[in-house]
């Protein structure tokens, strides 16, 4: 067998049923799926993991809590040994709710903030959002639980961050996850959110500066897999080797189904664990191809021709996908945005679909 | 009780470009658990590998007491265990020899 690796991480959609309707969310949750995993089905998933040397699990959503075996099933991963984390949107976390985290072993959680209390209300199209989320938030740091603040940058709140940096640092958070707008689900037709080419250097160019005068102080700045690559403006610490989608992580859907990364579109589906238990999938010959068998002439558009094309891989294939539908070409790769003379950097709100007629596709030479 | 338990917590994993890669899972042997490393050793005995170490240590036994060769499909992964402990090595198990075993195992049921 040529493949050797396993999914030592996994991304676990427990529910796509959500209590917001926020305007940038990928998965256009909502509604729960309509044969969602019963508590029962969800155990017996965890079974699986050991063998597949699962090191790490991390409930998404919707919102993870509300599926009501949240509890069982963490307790059950913690059982396994297996490291447990939760991302919340953070409007059901009372000190109840912090117990039962502490009670089953869920000692990490990543809540998502989005700007400054009008800012965040606006894109969770919810008044009244942010207080709750602030709240859920103290509590969880009150609660000893590792809080990692996880922001959507769009242009609503890209110009913000500096500001949002002394609010994540209030939170007693320990790190600050940066994930550029993925322009899928309900993303996709909001163009307001969309990020322009400066948007994406302003994004860079802050993690940059913001780290290197933080030193070790909190929180650290963790950029998504979307911010990079090979570029001046990469963190050395985070250093970008390859998606690891489908190679070393995989998202499992609330019903079942397998993705590389709960980020990508459904027809990258490969397979539903009611059918087939995620060992079988993980290794059948022909899955996650185009992920684990493919060299620099495989890079597609803006990354065809490119020298680090080995390296990187054509960047985040979640970004790439939402950006172009096809693998191996994120189109906001650092790298090529500073080469793009700056007038056409310039254009106003160059955004995701308008890339082509901003040149965006132009090969790196 | 097994003679030959994969722990498989302790993984020396390769960061080699383009993804996390397992290269080798370690074998603690007998001497080393009852030398008192025993996390491990409940690790393993509440949890899902019991079949897996029953597996290795029958075909690992066999081979190396009374000659038999172990079944085609784990025959490379056996005699590198064995090929570990015949040296008095602390016994290694590569990634795609541990893949060919739990594969063995599955078929199996």
């Amino acid at each position: 067998m040529d493949f050797d690796s396993f999914p030592h991480l996994i991304g676990w959609e427990l529910t796509l049923a959500c209590n917001l309707r926020c305007r940038h969310c990928a998965s256009s949750a909502g509604a729960a799926r309509s044969r969602e995993f019963t508590l029962q089905e969800s155990l017996a998933l965890c079974e699986q993991f050991p063998e597949l040397l699962v090191c790490e699990v991390i409930f998404t959503g919707g919102e993870p809590f509300l599926n009501p075996g949240w509890p069982v099933i963490a307790a059950k991963l913690r059982d396994l040994k297996i490291k447990t984390g939760i991302v919340t949107n953070g409007l059901s976390i009372t000190d109840e709710v912090v117990q039962r985290m502490c009670e089953s072993g869920l000692k990490s959680a990543g809540i998502s903030v989005d700007g400054p209390e009008q800012v965040h209300d606006r894109i969770r199209c919810l008044p009244g959002a942010y207080h709750k989320t602030i709240c859920g938030a103290e509590r969880l740091a009150k609660g000893g639980i590792d809080l990692t603040v996880i922001t959507s940058v769009t242009s609503l709140n890209v110009g913000l961050l500096d500001q949002m940096f002394e609010l994540v640092r209030s939170l007693g958070a320990w790190k600050w996850q940066l994930q550029p707008l993925f322009p899928t689900g309900r993303g996709i037709d909001d163009r307001e959110l969309h990020l322009g080419y400066q948007d994406f250097l302003q994004l860079g160019r802050f993690i940059q500066e913001r780290t290197a005068h933080a030193g070790k102080k909190f929180p650290r700045i963790v950029p998504a897999d979307s911010c990079g690559y090979c570029s001046e403006l990469d963190l050395p610490e985070f250093g970008w080797n390859g998606c690891t989608a489908g190679r070393s992580s995989v998202g499992i859907m609330s019903d079942g189904r397998v993705k590389g990364c709960l980020s990508w579109p459904d027809w990258t589906v490969e397979g539903d664990l009611r059918k087939e238990d995620l060992w079988t999938i993980w290794f059948r010959p022909s899955v996650f191809a185009h992920l684990r068998t493919f060299s620099a002439d495989d890079m597609r558009r803006s990354c065809s021709g490119c020298d680090k094309a080995s390296e990187c891989g054509g960047g985040c294939e979640a970004m790439s996908l939402a950006t172009t539908g096809e693998w191996h070409c994120d189109p906001y790769c650092y790298r090529r945005l500073m080469e793009i003379p700056r007038a056409e950097q310039a254009i106003a709100r160059a955004s995701y679909a308008d890339r082509a007629v901003a040149g965006c596709d132009r090969p790196l030479n | 009780m097994n003679k030959y338990l994969i722990e498989r917590y302790k993984l020396a994993i390769d960061t080699t470009p383009w993804w996390w890669r397992v290269a080798y899972l370690i074998i603690p042997d007998w001497d080393r658990f009852d030398k008192g490393l025993l996390e491990g050793f409940d690790r393993i005995q509440k949890g899902h590998d019991k079949a897996f170490n029953n597996l290795v240590e029958t075909h690992l036994s066999a081979y190396l007491e009374k000659g038999t060769m172990p079944p085609m499909a784990i025959s490379g992964a056996i005699m590198n265990i064995a090929e570990d402990v015949v040296a008095g090595r602390v016994p290694t198990l590569r990634a795609g020899d541990y893949i060919a075993l739990q594969t063995f195992k599955r078929s199996a049921k």
